[in-house]
């Protein structure tokens, strides 16, 4: 049996990756680059991503490597579809409970990869830490500046009150 | 001390987008309007405004949340304040309000589906919503009328909604007389005749035993494929033992709507309470049934 074929990456910080094809091609950006550029021995570099979040990124490839890919044709009307979007399974939360500087860099390097699925589940773990909080507990979390004048703030509370439950 | 990085710095707008639209969802989900049927089940019905809560908290996330349609296309109208559930009416809208919030939802929803619920009976002037639907009809993506539990009052209208795809009505109607798109339909005690829904696929409709509205809807129904007593979904909200109203469903055995053809692409029927030997005539009269599930039948031993 010969063995599966395997690309090397390298990171930002020059560490090499040595990985199976089907693994690495989870991401589009390396699929594209690999079907543009034909097999080679020369590492793909990925500017944007250092070892360490490459790493974490590359173990949830991993780990969804057989996985199929999103259905296209999933009725968006359809309760349970939407409600299977919103999910996020036991696996994929453990992975993702990492500290929020780490939260932030797996987000952006599965937007650079172009891995919509890790997007995705770093998407939705932001929105669930932002579910259930006051504006003040949401700044507090990301430390975010309020920089709103107190009137504005006012402001916006007074136009929007037709949204609130009525 | 090590201060925690800001997200604003981290992230790029389009990303919030999408961290956005997730909460959007969970919102959207968590306030499912069809099948209420308990108090406390409208006392609940979306308190969770987690989009709200977020736009208050910087300028930045304000501009994306207020600027996009998408995630202004669900109206309530007389759906909250009723904490403090009694005797009488909850303090009615006024004119102003609810004017100002029809007008604000079609405002920031662009040209998107729009799925609204209401409950009539808070609003003393349902002119105003009837106008303001008909005006909007074709923007009406879903529509819940919730009724208030002990009020008289009954709005019955019709309407025109081509982009119409789910409503759920309780003893209020708003019948959709030209509704193409509708593919889900839940009802309870409907009485006026129904126009024809050709792509109607789901059916969920309250039993009350034999009506003829019922025998209606299923002749004007051709392609339905689904049929449930009660909403899916919601099975741990049934009290099984207390129920022993008549499946309405057995209208099509007891009244030979099969040789009219009526129901020939039923394919799942979900029953709360039936017997089991009157399904057993069911399934015979309606040969395309693949699966049909009872949560409790009282012939039984339990």
């Amino acid at each position: 049996m010969s063995a599966a074929p395997q690309v090397t990456l390298e990171s930002s910080d020059g560490e090499k990756f040595k990985v199976d094809k089907e693994v690495a091609e989870r991401s589009v950006l390396i699929k594209n680059m690999i079907e543009d550029v034909g097999e080679s021995d020369n590492p793909i570099p990925l500017p944007n991503v250092n070892a360490s979040v490459l790493k974490k990124v590359l173990e949830y490839c991993e780990h969804h490597r057989g996985d199929p890919l999103p259905a296209a044709d999933a009725d968006p009307s359809n309760d349970d579809n939407r409600k299977r979007a919103t999910e996020i399974s036991d696996w994929d939360q453990k992975f993702i409970q990492v500290d929020q500087e780490m939260l932030f860099e797996i987000i952006l390097a599965a937007n650079y990869m172009d891995i919509k699925p890790l997007l995705d589940v770093g998407c939705k773990t932001v929105a669930n830490m932002i579910k259930g909080k006051t504006p003040e507990e949401i700044r507090k979390l990301f430390n975010i500046v309020n920089d709103f004048t107190p009137e504005e703030e006012a402001q916006i509370k007074k136009e929007n009150e037709w949204a609130e439950d009525r | 001390m090590h201060q925690p990085i800001s997200i604003n710095h981290v992230l790029p707008p389009d990303l919030f987008t999408q961290v956005f639209d997730f909460l959007s969802e969970v919102e959207r989900l968590d306030s499912k309007p069809f099948g209420i049927r308990t108090e406390e089940q409208l006392a609940t019905h979306l308190k969770q405004q987690p989009l709200l809560q977020a736009m208050l908290v910087c300028r930045a996330w304000y501009s994306v949340i207020r600027t996009t349609p998408k995630y202004w296309t669900s109206v309530a109208i007389g759906v909250g304040g009723v904490v403090g559930w009694g005797s009488s009416l909850p303090e009615e809208i006024g004119k102003e309000s609810l004017a100002e919030m029809l007008e604000q939802v079609v405002k920031r929803s662009g040209h998107l589906p729009i799925d609204a619920s209401v409950v009539p009976d808070r609003i003393p002037d349902f002119g105003i919503v009837t106008n303001a639907i008909r005006k909007h009809a074709s923007r009406l993506g879903s529509l819940s009328l919730i009724p208030y539990f002990g009020s008289k009052k009954r709005v019955t209208e019709r309407i025109s909604a081509e982009r119409l795809r789910r409503m759920a009505c309780e003893r209020h109607f708003i019948i959709p007389h030209s509704a193409s798109r509708l593919t889900y339909l839940s009802l309870y005690k409907l009485r006026t005749k129904p126009p024809q829904y050709t792509n109607l696929r789901e059916l969920q409709w309250s039993d009350v035993g034999s009506e003829a509205c019922f025998q209606e809807i299923l002749e004007l129904s051709p392609n339905l494929t689904r049929y449930s007593n009660y909403v899916l979904g919601k099975e741990g909200e049934l009290d099984v033992w207390a129920i022993d109203e008549p499946a309405t469903i057995l209208d099509i055995v007891s009244n030979d709507l099969e040789k009219k053809n009526v129901c020939s692409m039923l394919r799942e029927v979900f029953l709360d309470v039936a017997r089991g030997q009157e399904m057993d005539r069911l399934i015979t009269a309606v040969p395309s049934i693949q699966l049909l599930r009872i949560l409790r039948d009282p012939t039984s031993v339990s």
